[in-house]
């Protein structure tokens, strides 16, 4: 064995090659799993299809006139505050393009502001970006887009 | 006598990789598992999940939710109290969900109503495997002004 000595040295030093890779694998799992559950339980997109769902139908068993438009949140049922903190709404009539529409008289609801973030596409893998759903549908012969979105995430705070 | 000989043969022995590369598996098993079982990513999914189904909700809705597995988290960590598990602010439009000592998530619905008589009624249903389950109840009302009798 004294013989061959380079020999046993290489052997020995497979050791360190072998606990290098464990290393490396176990760093990658670890960061793995913490990117994973760090992002939370994405629920934003859901949020906006309840919120949309809820603005459609308010839309479809209103008669839409300035009335309703001045009091959407009583006859949506909806709780301004937090709308006005996490949600972003936009109604729009007989709009070819209610996202980038600048006239006031096509727009019948807007809360928020950024609606062009809703169809960036790149802005899906940002989580500072709102995740949004956009409906169409007809009533009484005229065209409505509504434009929902939600930027909430939860809040972890002592208690 | 020959004690280089000795540890060479040591590291050489296919028994030690088999050692290191368990005890790898056994640490990334605990890591993992001590994620899972953690109660913020339970609270956030518990917190979320309830406030879908509040902003979904009509009034006179009665709601009946299989906690089974938020309560058992809790208890795990030390919860003082399942009261504590669940908590909704009406005033605020705000639910909470409290699964580990010291911290809550809470998570804001923006439907319009207020959550009443919230209970959570130990072994109160049954699962798919015919077992006990914890079962967390609430109903939905108009929202109340401040002063105003919950009915």
């Amino acid at each position: 064995m004294l013989n061959n000595r380079r020999g046993d040295l290489g052997d020995i030093t497979m050791i360190f090659v072998y606990l290098f890779f464990i290393v490396i694998i176990g760093v990658g799992i670890f960061a793995g799993i913490y990117l994973f559950f760090i992002q939370g339980y994405e629920f934003r997109e859901a949020e906006s299809d309840v919120l949309n769902y809820k603005v459609s139908h308010c839309i479809l068993d209103n008669n839409i006139d300035s009335k309703f438009i001045g009091d959407f949140y009583n006859k949506c049922a909806l709780e301004k505050g937090v709308v006005e903190k996490y949600n972003l709404i936009r109604v729009c009539k007989n709009s070819d393009d209610c996202v980038n529409e600048r006239d006031e008289k096509a727009v019948l609801i807007g809360q928020g502001s950024k609606f062009q973030a809703c169809r960036f596409e790149g802005g899906r893998k940002n989580d500072a970006f709102p995740r949004c759903v956009i409906k169409n549908f007809v009533k009484d012969g005229q065209s409505y887009e509504v434009i929902t979105g939600s930027t909430q995430n939860s809040r972890r705070s002592l208690g | 006598m020959n004690k280089r000989a000795e540890i060479g043969d040591v590291l050489q022995d296919p028994v030690v990789y088999l050692i290191l590369i368990v005890i790898f598996f056994v640490g990334m098993l605990y890591y993992v598992l001590q994620y899972n079982g953690s109660g913020a990513v339970w609270e956030d999914y518990y917190a979320k999940e309830i406030v879908k189904m509040i902003d979904f909700a009509k009034v006179g809705d009665e709601f009946n939710v299989d906690v089974h597995k938020a309560t058992e988290i809790a208890k795990s960590n030390s919860v003082a109290s399942f009261s504590e598990i669940f908590q909704v602010d009406n005033k605020n439009n705000e639910l909470c969900v409290k699964l580990s000592r010291g911290r809550k998530t809470c998570y804001s619905y923006f439907n319009n109503v207020d959550v009443v008589d919230l209970n959570l009624k130990l072994a109160a249903g049954k699962n798919e495997k015919n077992q006990d389950v914890n079962i967390l109840s609430f109903r939905i009302i108009n929202k109340q002004k401040e002063g105003e009798n919950v009915k």
